[in-house]
């Protein structure tokens, strides 16, 4: 009985932890929630922001230039990623190159956003400016895929690297050449934890701001293509809070955000599960 | 040294076989001295002796069977079990035969008297006893060599076998026997041909010990 | 032992870094028979078995020397099309590795890898590697069910199957029983036993009487060497190494 109780104290600690993550992410979700659901509507979600120094309006373009940043972002960093990440595991031995190319990426993860955004407006926005536009949602996109790659190419290595050697010689085994095997048997095991990694990816590059702020430009009208500044939704909640004091947009706008990343990470999560559950066959 | 309680098993049954063999000796000895000394009681006992032998017989196949199906032996190993169980079988066949001669003696008048030339019949008689001997010798010292000898051994105690029982045929042909000893003759040929049968399951011994020893199936007929 | 060769090992040493695995073993591979390759763990065994398919290159660090002939040509030589070798010796190993697929995918896999198209020929060869593999009447109506969805010997047959799917002529079992029960285990006894008819296996067991059971020719490896190659019942009825001797009498340590 003695042992029993001396149980209790560590286990009333450590469910105490456990607890205090999850009050502490529904304080935040109720608290942003209880203030921006009321905000969102219809007109809200398609309705042209209010022009320069009023209030209200919609932020139909900001959630545009959110898509056209996200999208540029996922559609440098995935490729880069999952690519490097078969590269590493399945054709290098480890040597010295992997584990610095490994020590990179680690490095890179690590540095402040805003030193990230500092080397987009550089290099993008001044340098490539003839090609990017500047202020632009290329530049915006660019510079995240930089903070979205060692993310999702840490993740794809880990997810490869559970996929276990005997698929992979079972497969070389009877005459299968690297590439078919990779193909065939290693990334269709391995997708769910590359996939999930890409979305972690895709959710810091929705919520990245600071470097946003370096490279996308802040123009609230509609992008018209690629090269025209914009202003993502994060941006825009720092915007108007700091320019027009226009805590109710910002609410809305926290509102719509979080909304999206809750649906993204559960859909995600349902269809892989569901991905899984087939492939072992249950 | 792995399997140690194996080990001991398969000393156990060496050694059991080991000793049939030392009592199948004695019973040799002791019928055949009942015969020189004409002693019927001696020979009552070598009879009643026989259920030993007997039963150390149905002993040692159990333990080889225990061990075939419980330690999976190889090799020598197996090969030794192999022996063992067909050599309990040699070694039964030469209790029964001495069970034989001692009935004889008991049946024949007192004393006996032999016929023909009493150096072939001894010389038969100490060669057989030797043999026995000698072939549980082999098997506890895996000396094959000595098992080799056997065959030629074996040789001669078929000679002086043949050679006795023309001895006698031609006594009984010129009526050189009197009534009591005509009766005696016809036993002295079943002990000579009994004897000669145990120098036989003595040779086979010898050759089952070569093949344990050297794994050879060729000594083996 | 007067078949014909259908491997021939000359030879043969491996290092992997500074250390030694394989010790100048040379050794005939009979064709259309069963040899066995025995031995304590960590005498060489797997590692011989695997360098006969090329699979050590997927380890780092390790160097051959030494020839092994198959079909006229040294395996080992660097111009070897690793790819087609491992369509004539392909492998199958201790834990059953079906892929995440399903049964029928998973025989077929070879097959599409090699070229073959068309639904019907694919058809064909599902049903005969699955026949051949003793596992055809327990899963003609579920191909298309999930393979993790096997026990484990269906599983290692399934295995089986795929490897006969590419038509090899020489298969290489690593342990092929030693994670399934013996129910199971009897009956890959049973098929590598109707297998012999028309492939040469190469099976590695540490289980003595499976080698006993199944193997026409048993191998002795010991700390890298070849110690003593025999017909299986002269190798445990009279070895002659010492050393072979020991092992199998269970006398070793």
């Amino acid at each position: 009985m003695e042992a029993k109780r001396r149980e209790l104290v560590p286990l009333a600690l450590l469910w105490g932890a456990g607890i205090a993550t999850l009050v502490i992410l529904i304080v935040i979700l109720v608290y942003i929630l209880a203030n921006g659901l009321p905000v969102i509507s219809w007109q809200f979600l398609t309705g042209e922001p209010a022009l320069w120094g009023q209030t209200g309006g919609g932020i139909y373009s900001t959630i545009v230039a959110t898509l056209a940043v996200t999208g540029i972002s996922l559609l440098v960093a995935a490729p880069l990623s999952v690519g490097g990440a078969i590269y590493l595991n399945e054709y290098t031995k480890e040597t010295p190159l992997r584990k610095v190319i490994r020590q990179a990426a680690e490095i890179l993860a690590g540095i402040p956003s805003i030193i990230v955004g500092l080397f987009g407006f550089l290099f993008f926005v001044i340098y490539l400016a003839p090609i990017t536009g500047g202020w632009s949602m290329i530049s915006g996109g660019l510079t995240l895929a930089f903070m979205v790659l060692p993310i999702s190419l840490r993740t794809s290595e880990e997810a490869l690297k559970t996929v276990p050697t005997e698929l992979r010689e079972g497969s070389l085994g009877i005459g299968a050449t690297r590439w078919q095997s990779i193909t065939t048997v290693v990334l269709p095991t391995a997708l769910p934890g590359i996939i999930t990694g890409l979305i972690l990816g895709v959710g810091r590059a929705v919520g990245e701001t600071a470097a946003i702020l370096l490279t996308a430009g802040g123009s609230l009208n509609l992008i018209q293509s690629l090269r025209d500044p914009g202003r993502p939704m994060t941006l825009n909640i720092y915007d108007v809070l700091t320019e027009y004091r226009d805590t109710t947009t910002a609410y809305g706008t926290a509102a719509v955000l979080i909304i999206a990343i809750l649906a993204i990470t559960l859909i995600t999560d349902v269809l892989m599960n569901n991905y899984t559950k087939k492939l072992k066959g249950l | 040294m792995a399997r140690t309680r194996y080990v001991r098993k398969l000393k156990e049954l060496r050694q059991n076989v080991i000793d049939m063999g030392v009592l199948t000796v004695r019973s040799v000895e002791d019928v055949l001295t009942a015969l020189e000394m004409s002693d019927t009681a001696l020979a009552e006992c070598v009879i009643a002796n026989d259920d030993e032998i007997n039963n150390f017989d149905r002993k040692i196949e159990a333990q080889c069977m225990t061990l075939l199906a419980l330690e999976q032996p190889m090799a020598k190993d197996l090969r030794m079990i192999a022996t063992s169980l067909k050599m309990i079988t040699d070694l039964e066949r030469i209790g029964d035969f001495v069970v034989d001669i001692a009935e004889e003696v008991v049946t024949m008048a007192k004393p006996i008297r032999i016929p023909v030339s009493a150096t072939k019949f001894n010389e038969l008689v100490a060669d057989v006893k030797l043999m026995v001997a000698d072939s549980i010798e082999t098997y506890a010292t895996g000396n094959v060599q000595q098992a080799r000898s056997f065959e030629a051994r074996d040789d001669r105690i078929d000679f002086l076998f043949k050679n006795i029982v023309e001895s006698m045929v031609n006594a009984l042909a010129q009526g050189k026997c009197s009534t009591e000893t005509v009766a005696d003759v016809a036993s002295l040929l079943f002990i000579i041909r009994y004897l000669e049968r145990i120098a036989d399951h003595a040779v086979n011994i010898g050759n089952r010990v070569c093949y344990m020893e050297e794994g050879d199936r060729r000594y083996l007929k | 032992m007067n078949n014909s060769i259908e491997i021939s090992v000359k030879n043969l040493n491996l290092w992997f870094g500074k250390f030694q695995a394989l010790k100048n073993v040379s050794i005939d591979i009979q064709k259309n028979q069963v040899t066995a390759l025995i031995g304590p763990s960590g005498c060489g065994k797997s590692t011989f078995i695997k360098t006969l398919d090329r699979m050590n290159d997927l380890v780092d660090n390790v160097k051959t020397t030494g020839e092994v002939l198959y079909q006229g040509t040294n395996i080992l030589d660097s111009d070897t099309d690793v790819v087609e070798l491992r369509k004539q010796i392909g492998m199958v190993f201790q834990k059953p590795n079906p892929f995440p697929k399903s049964i029928f995918d998973n025989v077929a896999y070879g097959p599409r890898v090699h070229g073959v198209r068309k639904k019907q020929n694919l058809n064909e060869v599902v049903e005969r590697s699955l026949k051949a593999a003793a596992l055809w009447e327990e899963v003609k109506d579920r191909l298309n069910e999930s393979a993790l969805r096997l026990s484990g010997g269906q599983q290692q047959r399934l295995c089986i199957a795929r490897l006969l799917a590419v038509e090899p002529e020489v298969l290489l079992m690593d342990e092929p029983a030693s994670a399934l029960d013996p129910i199971a285990t009897s009956k890959i006894e049973d098929l590598i036993y109707e297998l012999k008819k028309d492939y040469t296996i190469i099976i590695v067991t540490h289980n003595m009487q499976q080698a006993a059971r199944v193997a026409t020719n048993t191998a002795f490896f010991y700390l890298g060497e070849l110690v003593e190659y025999a017909s299986t019942i002269d190798l445990f009825e009279r070895p002659r190494d010492k050393r072979t001797e020991d092992y199998v009498t269970g006398k070793f340590g």
